[in-house]
């Protein structure tokens, strides 16, 4: 009798909740505070990001859960594992995920899709004098889609210092095309959302099919294990890696000094590489996903992103922990004023796959 | 085995004890209700499968009927040269799996190699390993020039360093039969074990030499046991994946699997149905195998298990035991000790693949075992392996008794949708699974992942009570029922006192698979459901390999308590009189 009472109130609680929450987004113009109140009524949100459970993210999600007392449960996934699932929940009328975090290309593919939903005025987003790397309201003012930017990173070259050493080296993405490196270069398979995929498309856009031609001839091997790579570089595997993140050459900065290997921050430009926050349709939670879109643009937030040695941040005002790994902040922009809105949609997967061909033509591609 | 059999003439008619049968009811009740059971664990998530080739959106979402799935598969050269490329790699693989098994197995049962219970527990030991840190440390072995392997090799021979290639055909075809010989080990083994060595005792009486025995004894007598596994092992060679996804695109060689996987979360929208057909492509090649596997055994006998017991003298290799224990051993420090070696100096290093006293630290030990979510992924992990692996194995005993000791008319069909959860790719059927098992209330807890392993494990289980159950008399059976024993009294006083041993190999296949499987889980885990496999898969890919290879070796423990938990228990109740 306990129990069915007790589920009679939590439905009743549950409808309570839901019926705020529904009012709370009807009213547009609704203080903040309401909004907090109604998210510390749902008192959980489900944060479903790309990789696995990291220091930041579950400082993040500690953090959050002191200042407003809500639970942050983490779902980490996979692109595909996340949009099986988070697709299936849906039909069946059990969508368990509020948010989602990712690379930028994969939440303006959701945004594309209208999968997601507006999420309304953030104080955090909107609040003067913030030294953005990126407006995080970029894609909400130019009319596309409802994607918050939350983070930024950048891809560097990173090279052996031993099989390529630094007097002839490339500094640049176009140098990369000169027949000297023939043989030295790994590069990350460009397919699907890749660094190797935003490398072509970037590359082909700046540069043209000739640039890629040339590049790709130089090419010795390409590579699926993207977070190997750059050890592969460290222990002289390969000379050359196009092209790993400032998060991926972290790991190798824990190697003993001198270190055997250098980061080229490309003189053509650094290709920046946005991190994105979607509030999802039938988010269950959909207050709390919006109290906690907003925690994630504060400093405090966002300092705990850059504490993490190569941690992507999108506030100039923080402080990162390797600085070496943070050229991204102020390094020039790759030629065309890369990760425009188009860089992460269908656009880019057609500019990368012009690789394709000569991927094929160099036999490293069937 | 042998005690359990010396006595089973006069344990039958004891089992019996006179009372009027009763077991007809069950025994018609019980095929149709495992046909239903199994419909809806396997039929019904394949079925979401076969849908989702003809549907122009994933299943759930709107879109419309269509045959462009097929189309543009269909239509495709590149279809038909990864299916080239991966019978290329799989075909020598599982023959190369095969005879290892085979070899090791009858060495270890039916011959005098020292030490024969060691090197079983090394074998079975290297089935526990997870795939993708044991990867993961080949690519620091074996990588030309630079890898650890090659360094030694190059310090000992000039130009060693250049001999071993993990990125080749050849890299991947030793790897892969590295990594299924033990599997197929535990298939060949019991069936060795639990052949009638009066078979061989008459044959070298009649002046045949060891050789021969083998040949025209042991291996006809192996075939069930042969094909089963074999085909299994070929299954698993086309199913793999984190082999030639990380070792295959450096040397661009790509199969279907990663074909699978390009298709499915490569382009722009992930393009499930051309995946999914893809995948039936498969489940086709593994059926038609099923069905010449039936033609081979059909008519034949293969009963060696009978009601008169006797053990036979161990083959006497001379000075070639010895040599038997060092290739054996020899297999397991190379294809075992070493990637286990990596894997425990990489979780003490601050970075994987960096080995040097200067990087040493316990700092990745520290924090796994001082986080709560790591304690509740081990207790999840715990339970759901347990709980599959017991339920599993009920269903796939009472499976293989239907299809090999009754006339049903609908055992082949039954024995056939068994296999469907292992001749589809992980990466696909998980898929199915996901979207048959959303709409159950279930959903979102510890058990639909429990019904899914169970569902994952039937081919394997079943397989294996199968082959050992193809070797056992009618007689026993027989003996007991005609003496009024009841189906029930029957089963449990004959059957499961024969099978002890195929129970305890079947339920610790079991544990190990869902211990260790990653697909099912990492889709139809509920955020607030941990699991192991996915922690390490999470971690190890997203460059937290200390990390995820402490993972790994925590999870590799946990198998092996279980294991030998196991073990003990089924010692103690061996050593228990027979009733």
């Amino acid at each position: 009798m306990k129990r069915r009472e007790a589920l009679l109130g939590l439905t009743s609680l549950a409808a309570a909740t839901t019926a705020a929450g529904n009012a709370v987004r009807a009213q547009g113009k609704e203080s903040w505070d309401q909004v907090v109140a109604a998210a510390k009524k749902e008192g959980v949100l489900v944060w479903s990001f790309f990789g696995a459970p990291g220091a930041a993210t579950e400082r993040q999600a500690k953090e959050f859960e002191q200042l407003y007392g809500i639970k942050v449960e983490l779902a980490p996934g996979r692109t595909g594992d996340f949009e099986a699932r988070w697709n299936a929940e849906r039909a069946a009328g059990k969508a368990s995920i509020d948010i989602r975090s990712s690379g930028s290309p994969e939440n303006r593919r959701l945004a594309a899709r209208n999968l997601d939903q507006p999420f309304g005025t953030l104080p955090a987003a909107v609040e003067p004098g913030v030294p953005w790397i990126l407006d995080p309201l970029v894609d909400v003012k130019a009319g596309n889609g409802h994607t918050l930017m939350t983070s930024a990173g950048g891809y560097y070259i990173l090279v052996n210092n031993k099989l390529c050493p630094p007097a002839g080296g490339p500094r640049s993405y176009k140098d990369l095309e000169d027949p000297k490196y023939k043989g030295l270069i790994v590069l990350s398979e460009p397919i699907g959302p890749s660094p190797g995929s935003r490398w072509a498309a970037y590359a082909w856009k700046a540069y043209g099919d000739d640039h890629l031609r040339k590049v790709i001839d130089n090419v010795k091997a390409l590579t699926r294990a993207e977070i190997e790579a750059p050890k592969q570089i460290a222990r002289g595997e390969y000379g050359i890696f196009i092209h790993p993140t400032q998060v991926g050459a972290a790991d190798i900065w824990k190697l003993p000094k001198p270190h055997p290997f250098r980061l080229v921050v490309p003189e053509d430009g650094v290709m920046l590489l946005f991190g994105g926050m979607n509030l999802l349709k039938d988010a269950p939670h959909p207050n709390a996903a919006r109290v906690f879109m907003n925690y994630v643009l504060t400093k405090s937030a966002q300092q705990i992103n850059a504490d993490d040695p190569g941690g992507p941040f999108i506030r100039r005002d923080v402080t990162p922990k390797v600085p070496e790994l943070a050229h991204f902040a102020t390094a020039k922009p790759f030629p065309n004023n890369p990760d425009t809105y188009e860089f992460g949609s269908k656009l880019f997967f057609e500019w990368s796959a012009k690789a394709e061909p000569y991927l094929k033509a160099a036999g490293l591609k069937k | 085995m042998a005690t359990a059999e010396s006595s089973i003439g006069q344990r039958a008619e004891r089992v019996a004890g006179g009372r009027p049968r009763r077991g007809l009811r069950l025994e018609t009740l019980l095929p149709t209700g495992l046909t239903v059971l199994v419909a809806l664990l396997v039929l019904y998530p394949l079925g979401m499968v076969v849908f989702g080739t003809f549907w122009s959106a994933a299943p759930g979402q709107p879109g419309t009927l269509t045959l462009e799935n097929w189309r543009s598969v269909l239509g495709d050269p590149a279809t038909f040269e990864v299916l080239l490329t991966s019978l290329v790699i799989a075909v020598p693989r599982t023959l190369m799996a095969l005879v290892l098994a085979t070899v090791f197995a009858w060495c270890i049962a039916r011959t005098n190699t020292p030490a024969k219970r060691l090197l079983e527990g090394l074998l079975v030991f290297m089935f526990f390993l997870p795939e993708l840190p044991w990867v993961l440390a080949w690519m620091l072995l074996g990588a030309p020039n630079v890898g650890l392997l090659n360094q030694w090799l190059g310090a000992l021979v000039p130009g060693g360093e250049g001999l071993i290639d993990v990125y080749s055909y050849g890299g991947l075809i030793v790897l892969g039969a590295a990594r299924s010989a033990p599997v197929l080990f535990l298939f060949v083994h019991p069936a060795l074990l639990a052949m009638d060595a009066t078979l061989e005792e008459a044959a070298r009486m009649a002046g045949a030499s060891a050789w021969r025995t083998v040949w025209r004894i042991n291996f006809p007598l192996l075939l069930p046991a042969l094909l089963a596994s074999g085909i299994l092992s070929f299954v698993v060679a086309m199913e793999s994946f984190e082999i030639p996804q990380l070792l295959g695109a450096p040397a661009n060689i790509f199969v279907f699997t990663t074909r699978i996987y390009d298709l499915a979360y490569g382009g722009h929208v992930a393009n499930f149905g051309a995946a999914m057909v893809l995948a039936l492509i498969l489940l086709v090649l593994t059926g038609s195998l099923i069905v010449v596997q039936w033609r081979l055994l059909r008519g034949r006998a293969y009963t060696t298990v009978s009601g008169r017991g006797f053990k036979a003298q161990p083959l006497d290799l001379g000075a070639g035991r010895w040599v038997a224990f060092a290739v054996i051993l020899g297999f397991f420090i190379v294809f075992g000790a070493l990637p286990m070696v990596v894997l425990l100096l990489n979780s003490f290093m601050e970075l994987s693949g960096f080995i040097s006293w200067e990087m040493f630290t316990t700092q990745h030990w520290a924090n796994a075992l001082g986080r709560d979510d790591v304690l509740k992924s081990i207790r999840d992990t715990l339970m759901v392996g347990i709980a599959a692996a017991s339920l599993g194995v009920v269903v796939s005993l009472f499976i293989s008794y239907v299809v090999t000791r009754t006339t049903w008319g609908g055992r082949k069909v039954l024995d056939m949708m068994a296999w469907g959860p292992w001749a589809i790719p992980g990466l696909v059927m998980s898929l199915g699974f996901l979207w048959a098992f959303v709409w159950l209330p279930i959903y979102g807890t510890l058990w639909v992942v429990v019904l899914a392993l169970v569902a994952r494990g039937l081919p394997v289980a079943s397989r294996f009570f199968t082959s050992t159950m193809v070797q056992l008399s009618a007689e026993l059976e027989e003996s007991a029922r005609v003496h009024g024993g009841s189906w029930v009294r029957t089963f449990l006083r004959i059957w499961l006192p024969l099978l002890r041993p195929a129970v305890i190999g079947a339920w610790i296949l079991l544990f190990v698979i869902a211990v260790r499987v990653l697909d099912v889980v990492v889709l139809l885990a509920g955020s607030g459901v941990r699991m192991l496999s996915v922690d390490i898969f999470l971690w190890t890919v997203t460059g937290r390999q200390e990390a995820g290879s402490v993972l790994a070796l925590i999870q590799t423990g946990l198998v092996i308590v279980g294991y030998v938990a196991v073990r003990l228990i089924a010692r103690r109740t061996l050593q228990q009189p027979a009733p």
